[in-house]
């Protein structure tokens, strides 16, 4: 009963949202490039290639690089959860039982949990917890990835949704966590600091 | 056509892999430079002239993922000679890290004037906003074989 709900409130979002498809020719493309799997990911480790040198001291650039540090733990983080959630539970794409308007291609993996949407969400929040100025450009980017997604038409708005949220868990683990990785981050920090980067 | 390197990328086009490689690679060194700019890292600043380096650097992010973009259709599935998330982060990591040589390579030659060797700078990443990287990697080895 309760995932039947889901199941039409998930339909009825994705066919208004998709039914706009084709409406705007420059909106379509736009989301062609956001929705593909590079844009969006490219502009996160870019981010974090941009932290790995930022700081206005020594203290500073440890700072920005233990976000790095802590983002690359929530991507194996939020990939095993994703691995976990995939042996257990498969969810059909919607565009094999509603007639929407592809912007992509036609995935064949499980549409729930969203890992691109899982992944990007747990770097950005990691980020977003350490560092505002560079952590909330890219929660705003990875919302409308998000909904980009939908529009479409390669996940319904659930798996978005609880993608956001397992990325978001993710990140709080990890950002209290941080404590117990730090004789990780340490052992790292020896060695580029060695080669006089970190 | 495939990249006999590993059974894994067999499905890879490669001027796909290439074209990615390339626009991390250029990205990756604008996106160096801004952070240099930034973190007043003068050594390993590509060009003195602080508001011409950062429209170039910023020119440099942007304009390779316009043209990853334009070129062709990117949206292409992982069987279909697309990049699957982990063959994105092999070839990110090849083109952030050569990005990375590069950018500390050139740089310590086009500041090779600008600093004179300072021997007492400590082993950090912050040591390059009074010298060059070589410079650094230098007196590394310098110090080691003294106290040898």
């Amino acid at each position: 009963m309760y995932f039947e709900t889901i199941t039409k409130i998930d339909e009825s979002i994705i066919l208004w949202l998709n039914a706009k498809v084709g409406t705007f020719i420059f909106l379509d493309n736009i989301a062609k490039w956001i929705v593909s799997d590079y844009f969006v990911p490219v502009c996160i480790c870019l981010t974090l290639l941009f932290l790995w040198f930022y700081g206005k001291n020594t203290i500073d650039i440890m700072k920005s690089q233990t976000i790095v540090l802590n983002s690359l733990i929530s991507i194996l983080l939020s990939n095993t959860i994703i691995f976990t959630s995939n042996l257990l539970y498969f969810r059909e794409r919607p565009y094999e039982s509603l007639d929407l308007n592809l912007l992509f291609y036609q995935p064949t993996d499980s549409s729930f949990p969203a890992n691109s949407c899982t992944v990007t969400t747990a770097i950005a929040t990691t980020i977003l917890l350490k560092n505002t100025r560079f952590g909330l450009p890219l929660a705003i980017l990875v919302l409308i990835f998000g909904i980009s997604r939908i529009y479409a038409g390669v996940h319904y708005p659930s798996d978005i949704v609880s993608a956001w949220i397992l990325g978001i868990l993710t990140a709080t683990i990890i950002y209290y966590s941080e404590s117990l990785l730090s004789r990780i981050y340490n052992i790292i920090f020896k060695f580029t600091r060695a080669i006089y980067l970190s | 056509m495939t990249i006999p390197l590993f059974s894994e990328f067999q499905n890879i086009s490669p001027s796909y892999a290439v074209d990615y490689i390339l626009m991390v690679f250029f990205s990756s060194i604008g996106i160096i430079q801004l952070a240099a700019i930034s973190s007043q890292l003068t050594g390993i600043i590509l060009i003195r002239n602080l508001n011409l380096a950062k429209s170039i650097a910023a020119l440099l992010v942007i304009s390779p993922v316009l043209w990853f973009f334009a070129k062709t259709n990117r949206n292409i599935n992982d069987y279909a000679g697309g990049l699957d998330a982990n063959d994105q982060a092999v070839f990110f990591l090849i083109g952030a890290v050569l990005a990375t040589i590069t950018t500390l390579s050139v740089s310590s030659l086009v500041n090779k004037k600008l600093f004179d060797t300072n021997h007492n700078l400590p082993g950090e990443l912050h040591s390059l906003k009074n010298s060059t990287y070589y410079n650094l990697i230098k007196n590394v080895l310098r110090n080691n074989y003294k106290n040898r």
